[in-house]
């Protein structure tokens, strides 16, 4: 019986607010018995004493343990009296802040950690977000094309058979790195989009090009290149763990969310006012 | 009945677990390691490494990280309630380079991924949840557990033994299991911090620990720092973060700071922004309660402000046209200057403590009377975004607020709105990044970095700027196009100090920018320089020392360069690189230096001209804006100054 309770999304958000408005009764012990009464129980004062602590690393002196009770008088008064006038109804801050934490106590019930079936199940209905990208080794002499005008094409055909002869080229001066041993995100952020796109179809072994980027034209060699291909689960866990979790978690919001919808009948007045045009 | 009892006692132990835990830790015989005044290692010293080969013992930075150091979620309050459903779980995944939807359903994908970043909601009513944790059967498993939550049950007195056993279990390290479990122990700042643990992987991508604290003096004279964590969860959730509920005065921040440092032996920085918010405040040459500046308040200021935002998207707080008269790039540039947070009217004597160009000139004067500089700070930049998405590229801007994100109208709606004051929606600026010059991507390297400056705020684009100061750099240095190599053996890069001036030498600088190949060519570099002349005065000045196509273009003979061009074309929001270098190099040498005068140095790189998110905005939605709105802009970086202190 108790366990079925516990399920029971309607007993949580009860239970928030039993928490919310509970707790702070229980807290404040024997203020319930009288309307106009206010205990700052011992509990309450040690609670206020661990705040302080908890925040400025040190205790609370008398004078400053003063001030702190009578704030926490002031804003109970303050509170009671903004509840009897129904100030919490409406208000977007209260109304987020208690949402917020419903959907907080929905995510807490953590699901049973994923087995290596579920896991595996996961990346290969995901495998394209398991990539492991292209991998390059890649040497480069960049022309400017301004400091060429009409010639760049003739000097760059020179300095491929030059490169093709085994000649060391160096091109023209540039802080580009003339060598890289990286995936393709990075020879992306390096380059650009349009010689990282380049690279997937350049052939491996001898001097390919002239090859675009964004700072100008390139003699390319590469020497290496290992295609994409899906990670393994071994290579994959923690992401895919993450991942999972993360997607199980959504799930169970929405379907905590759509349980509780069921239970509303929505009437939205003037509906058909809102509704936009058609097309 | 007997549930909600279960779920109440729970929470309750929650609440005292919770506040126990940094009680405990005070009488648990913790070594405290106070490292507070471990100065950065001096660079020269750390990377000079004498021998043949260059790139031996190489221990230099090889790439700028970028990052965003200002993220808001649906969990700041201002975020959530303006439509924000975005969790610091989303913004990391975005940050990450993963798509995701807005919160106004819009899917939305960085170009490329950032490198960092640091989720920074407001501390302000980040509050506990712990009292409503959900009482879990599983807990009640427990035999402790069960006892105490019975005792807690009985009576306030029970209550507060059980809460003592509590304390003596955690200082004695006997806590059951169950409670230790971090799922307890969720507050919204353990929940935050146990998402940037799953989402921070050195070396691939850094997600810090860090928050906002929002001091809005007076009502809405932006002072707000964001306060980042050198250390993991272990340190981290010792303490609950500093709000502005306990005080207002950055000077209790640093205290707060430096009382969390003494307690966990882990280290933080602060870094405050929107000086052009503060309504005079954010570098008024007094302390916050009025008193006259202190040599160690100066001092504290220095410590824990290493950096200053000096962009992002309630516009730029680096330097205004009426306080650098002879700056033409400052005019007209993502200046939000006609009040603070709420608008409130600027009176005059305001500007002249809000922008970051001034403050560095100030602190030399500080300096001078006290003996401490409190405005040494470094430069970065930042979006401020409240939806939880760090799209600060024009192309792909998504604004500050919800309400902003992409919609035809967003320009011509009100951003802000206080009464009759007004900021229109196309005065938000599409920025920014700050490119921070660490050894490698992790927390405590990034930290590092940005503790010595080491970094330099881009308008998005992600440029590399590379800038050193010496006395020893010539042409040769330039030509070798390896500026790292000169740069780290000769000279100190940018955030560093130069000691006095050997006889008959003047300061050098290597500096080069390498262009984002994704955005526009370069269209020039300038060195900013401030001084305190023997007279007292501070003063400024700005030369341009490299720029591109610089077969056409001179200096003439007003003292001006070229202007480089525009190719932009507003009908499809594009423009050709045909203008501009892709990068440019160069050894400047101050000619107009004196050794007996304290002074800094910046440099400033700016693209060429290219379109603004207006003008993607209005060629995609088809809209014509009003003549008054920027449609073209030129995205610029600012480095951190090198200080000369004879």
């Amino acid at each position: 019986m108790i366990h079925r309770l516990l399920r029971e999304p309607l007993l949580h958000f009860f239970a928030v607010g039993a928490l919310l408005f509970g707790a702070y009764g229980m807290l404040h012990q024997g203020s319930a018995n009288s309307p106009d009464e206010i205990v700052v129980s011992r509990g309450q004062l040690q609670n206020l004493r661990l705040q302080f602590e908890r925040v400025w690393q040190r205790s609370a002196t008398a004078p400053e343990l003063q001030v702190l009770i009578d704030n926490f008088v002031k804003e109970e008064i303050f509170y009671r009296e903004g509840i009897t006038l129904g100030l919490d109804r409406d208000d977007p801050v209260v109304r987020r802040r208690i949402g917020q934490k419903l959907e907080f106590i929905v995510e807490s019930a953590v699901p049973p950690p994923p087995t290596d079936v579920d896991l595996q199940a996961w990346l290969d209905s995901h495998a394209e977000r398991y990539q492991i990208e292209p991998d390059y080794s890649l040497r480069q002499v960049y022309f400017d094309p301004a400091r060429h005008g009409d010639k760049l094409a003739a000097e760059i055909a020179a300095a491929r058979r030059s490169l093709a002869a085994g000649k060391e080229v160096t091109g023209d001066a540039t802080m580009l790195p003339p060598s890289l041993d990286a995936a393709a995100t990075e020879a992306q952020r390096v380059f650009g989009n349009e010689f990282a796109d380049a690279l997937k179809t350049l052939p491996v072994g001898g001097w390919q090009g002239p090859v675009t980027s964004a700072f100008g034209v390139h003699l390319v060699s590469l020497t290496r290149h290992d295609p994409a291909r899906t990670a393994t689960l071994a290579e994959a866990r923690a992401e895919v763990e993450r991942d999972l979790i993360h997607a199980r978690l959504q799930q169970t919001n929405a379907a905590f969310y759509d349980k509780l919808r069921a239970k509303y009948a929505v009437r939205v007045e003037g509906a058909s006012a809102i509704a936009e045009p058609a097309g | 009945m007997k549930a909600i009892a279960t779920y109440v006692s729970v929470g309750l132990a929650s609440v005292l677990f919770l506040v126990s835990a940094a009680q405990a830790q005070q009488t648990s015989g913790t070594v405290i390691t106070d490292i507070g005044d471990i100065q950065p290692a001096d660079p020269k010293k750390f990377y000079k490494e004498p021998g043949y080969s260059p790139y031996a013992g190489k221990h230099f930075p090889e790439r700028p990280l970028f990052g965003d150091e200002h993220v808001h979620t649906g969990w700041s309050v201002d975020a959530g309630l303006s439509g924000a459903t975005l969790t610091p779980e989303d913004a990391v995944r975005f940050a990450r380079g993963e798509q995701v939807t807005s919160s106004s359903g819009q899917p939305v994908r960085l170009s490329r991924p950032l490198d960092w970043v640091a989720v920074t909601d407001h501390s302000d009513a980040m509050g506990t949840i712990a009292a409503i944790r959900e009482g879990n059967p599983e807990m009640m498993k427990d035999a402790t557990l069960k006892r105490w939550h019975d005792m807690m049950a009985t009576s306030l007195e029970e209550g507060t033994k059980a809460t003592m056993e509590v304390v003596n279990a955690q200082a004695n390290k006997k806590l059951p299991p169950a409670l230790v479990d971090p799922k307890w122990a969720r507050t919204f700042w353990d929940k935050n911090i146990e998402i940037m643990e799953k989402y921070n992987e050195p070396n691939r991508f850094t997600a810090f620990i860090s928050y906002e604290w929002t001091s809005n003096a007076g009502g809405g004279d932006n002072l707000h720092r964001n306060v980042i964590y050198r250390d993991n969860k272990d340190r981290a959730q010792q303490v609950l973060p500093m709000t502005t509920f306990q005080s207002e005065n950055p000077e209790d921040l640093w205290k707060w700071m430096a009382d969390w440092e003494k307690k966990t032996g882990g280290q933080l920085l602060a870094i405050p922004h929107n000086g052009n918010l503060s309504n005079g405040r954010m570098f008024e040459l007094r302390m916050f309660m009025g008193g006259p500046m202190t040599k160690d308040w100066a001092q504290q200021r220095q410590r824990w402000e290493p950096l200053f935002e000096a962009i992002q998207m309630k516009g730029q707080s680096e330097s205004h046209p009426s306080l650098s008269k002879t700056d033409e790039f400052a005019v007209g540039y993502e200046l939000w200057d006609r009040g603070n947070l709420v608008i409130k009217p600027k009176t005059p004597g305001m500007l002249e403590h809000e922008y970051a160009r001034q403050a560095l000139k100030d602190g030399l004067k500080v300096e001078q009377d006290l003996g401490a500089n409190p405005f040494k700070f470094g430069l970065a930049g930042g979006t401020d975004t409240h939806n939880g998405l760090t799209a600060a590229e024009e192309d792909n801007y998504f604004a500050k607020f919800v309400s902003a994100e992409p919609r035809p109208d967003r320009w011509n709606e009100d951003a802000m709105k206080f009464g009759d004051r007004v900021i229109k929606g196309w005065e938000m600026t599409g920025a920014g990044y700050t490119g921070v010059w660490a050894t490698e991507n992790t927390r405590a390297a990034l930290w590092d970095a940005m503790k010595r400056r080491e970094t330099y705020a881009t308008s998005g684009p992600r440029m590399i700027v590379r800038f050193f100061g010496g006395y020893d750099f010539t042409k040769r240095d330039a030509g070798l196009r390896s500026p790292a190599i000169a740069g780290y053996n000769k000279g100190v890069p940018m955030g560093g100090d130069l000691a006095k001036a050997p006889a008959g030498k003047a300061p050098t600088f290597l500096i080069a920018a390498v262009k984002d190949p994704f955005s526009g060519n370069l269209d020039r570099i300038q060195i900013i320089k401030g001084w305190l002349d023997k007279n007292g005065k501070l003063q400024e000045k700005i030369f341009d020392v490299v720029w591109g196509d610089a077969d056409t273009r001179k200096v003439q003979a007003n003292g001006k360069l070229t202007p480089v061009g525009n190719t932009v074309d507003l009908e499809t929001a594009s423009w050709t690189n045909t203008i501009g270098d892709p990068e440019l190099i160069t050894v400047w040498k101050d000619p107009e230096f004196n050794p007996e005068l304290k002074a800094f140095y910046y440099a400033r790189v700016l693209e060429i001209p290219t379109p603004r998110w207006t003008a993607y905005d209005a060629a995609y939605f088809r809209v014509k804006m009003d003549p008054k709105v920027p449609m073209i802009t030129q995205e610029r970086a600012f480095t951190s100054p090198i200080w000369y202190t004879p």
